[in-house]
């Protein structure tokens, strides 16, 4: 039966039109709800760090982060491996180089950069950071023993630094104009070729240097005595990532207690342990994002 | 005495008019008027929370209102069609009368409730409102270092806690050191070491003082960093005393 028929002529057509009117205007609102709908939240840990995730990681960090014949090694890396049995995710290692650690995880190209990156006030202008995982400080790289313990040694000096590393912002800080080099391996040649006096960053990784069978036979050495700033190194984030952060800083903690002082003896051999393991009580708060600040609780 | 009898009920029926209405909402004005002046934030709120809906409900009241107040005018003002006897004119001028004499009175009982809570209002705002607090130019610190801050208050008499909140600039850019940085703030009360409080980089912080309080002081600590190197800049902002 149709439905015109149980209607009165008279009020067939008004009734019609206005069941056609409110079919369309229905239909138009369901479109616009679809079309509107909000993306689900990214900062979600359980979807976040599921299936695929791509690590941003740099290939040229003795003892912390290498690659050599298709496979991955170091301390940096056996970390993201733990991450990925824990989490239960797949890891995908991206090579990046040191300078664009950031700007991967800006434009979206990887979820996490665990890669010697070091928590800075700066850089968490752009990103977040969960951590810090471990703890270093900065010295210089020479050949054979040049008799330098202090910045003064320096002054004048030329010296090197791997570009997107914090020692050449801590080094102008410091009156000292670095040149830069897009690896470290760079900086390392042009030491052994006596073109600069110094190699500058983090202790660990020039200690990794002057320990790679590479070098071996250049008496490249890390003065013990020369040390300066601190660098803690994070799990790099997207900004804006407070809950993704809180649970990788928890995972972080498990895995300082657990398994950090076994990765560093499996892999940083040439390198003492002291100093460089994070109190798990002392972490970073996660950045939150403005206006979500919280109050002091009196003790 | 039947016309006696009517006037004073036309009385009754006018003042209780007048005033059921107006002293009421006189009341409810200036009880809105005293919390608007104390700036209190929820008060704020509510009072225009209130307002909106008012002016939402009003048009729709007087739109309502109107038929019952348009009967009613007959018998508000001059002679109306009921007064056809010269006496009854009499009753009703001396209806007027009093009418006008009530109104006066309660104008000047509205002057005199206005002074009185204006008075109260001040009284309050001297005593119990919130204060503004600064607390100087920004101060450096490296970590543990230390650096004693003292508030000026503006006014008295100083009592209920303070608020601000510290936020925290990095001087040296390679650094980690105002997300991790933890301020410990000991509060000097009259010359008395108070409570630690520890507070972060854009946290609100509220320190209990006392009353009547005549000094207070702030010590604070630069914790909470690994790296030596770190040079911050520390602001109190948005500083008050909340009484």
């Amino acid at each position: 039966m149709k439905i015109s028929s149980i209607l009165p002529r008279p009020v067939r057509r008004p009734v019609s039109a206005a069941l056609v009117g409110v079919l369309v205007t229905g239909a138009a609102v369901a479109c616009s709800i679809g079309g509107t709908a909000p993306e689900p939240n990214p900062d979600d840990p359980a979807r976040y760090l599921s299936g695929t995730v791509a690590i941003g990681i740099n290939p040229e960090q003795p003892g912390l982060s290498e690659y050599d014949n298709g496979t991955w090694t170091g301390f940096d890396v056996a970390f993201a491996h733990w991450l990925e049995r824990e989490i239960g995710f797949e890891a995908s290692f991206v090579s990046i180089p040191l300078d664009q650690r950031e700007s991967r995880l800006v434009n979206k190209n990887v979820k996490l950069v665990i890669s010697t990156f070091s928590i800075t006030d700066t850089r968490r202008e752009q990103i977040d950071f969960a951590g810090p995982y471990f703890l270093d400080s900065q010295g210089i790289l020479t050949q054979g023993d040049q008799e330098i313990e202090d910045f003064d040694s320096l002054r004048g000096k030329s010296v090197c630094v791997p570009s997107g590393s914090t020692s050449a912002e801590r080094l102008r800080e410091m009156g000292i104009a670095p040149a830069e080099e897009p690896s470290l391996e760079r900086c390392v040649q042009r030491v052994v070729d006596g073109e600069v006096l110094a190699v500058s960053t983090d202790r660990v990784v020039l200690e990794g240097a002057a320990a790679a069978p590479q070098w071996a036979g250049y008496d490249l050495q890390v003065p013990k005595n020369f040390r300066y700033g601190r660098d803690a190194y994070g799990i790099g984030l997207p900004n804006n990532f407070p809950k993704t952060c809180a649970f990788l800083t928890e995972k972080i903690k498990k895995f300082i207690l657990d398994e950090w002082q076994p990765k560093f003896d499996q892999n940083l051999k040439f390198a003492s342990a002291d100093d460089r393991m994070p109190d798990v009580n002392g972490l970073d708060p996660c950045e939150q994002p403005t206006g979500a600040a919280g109050a002091s609780t009196p003790r | 005495m039947s016309s006696a009898t009517d006037r004073s009920g036309r009385l009754r029926t006018f003042v209780v008019r007048e005033l059921k209405w107006f002293l009421p909402t006189l009341l409810i004005g200036l009880i809105a008027a005293v919390l608007y002046t104390l700036g209190e934030e929820r008060a704020g709120w509510l009072i225009e929370i209130l307002a909106l809906i008012a002016a939402i409900v009003t048009p729709f009241l007087v739109e309502h209102l109107r038929p019952l107040i348009g009967s009613r005018t007959g018998r508000r003002g001059g002679p109306s069609d009921e007064a056809t006897t010269p006496q009854d004119q009499v009753h009703q001028a001396g209806d007027l009368g009093r009418a006008r004499w009530i109104r006066g009175t309660l104008a000047l009982a509205s002057l005199l409730l206005l002074v009185v809570l204006l008075n109260a209002v001040q009284w309050w705002h001297d005593n119990r409102s919130d204060l503004h607090v600064e607390f100087g130019t920004p101060t450096r610190l490296s970590p543990e270092g230390s650096a004693a801050l003292v508030p000026v208050i503006d006014g008295e008499p100083l009592r209920g806690s303070l608020t601000f909140t510290p936020e925290i600039r990095a001087l040296s850019t390679a650094g980690n050191c105002v997300v991790p940085a933890v301020l410990d703030i000991r509060p000097v009360v009259d010359g008395r070491p108070g409570g630690l409080v520890r507070a972060r980089h854009d946290q609100f912080v509220e320190i209990p003082v006392g009353s009547d309080v005549r000094s207070v002081e702030l010590e604070i600590t630069y914790r909470g960093v690994v790296d030596p190197s770190c040079l911050i800049e520390v602001t109190l902002a948005d500083g008050h005393l909340d009484r």
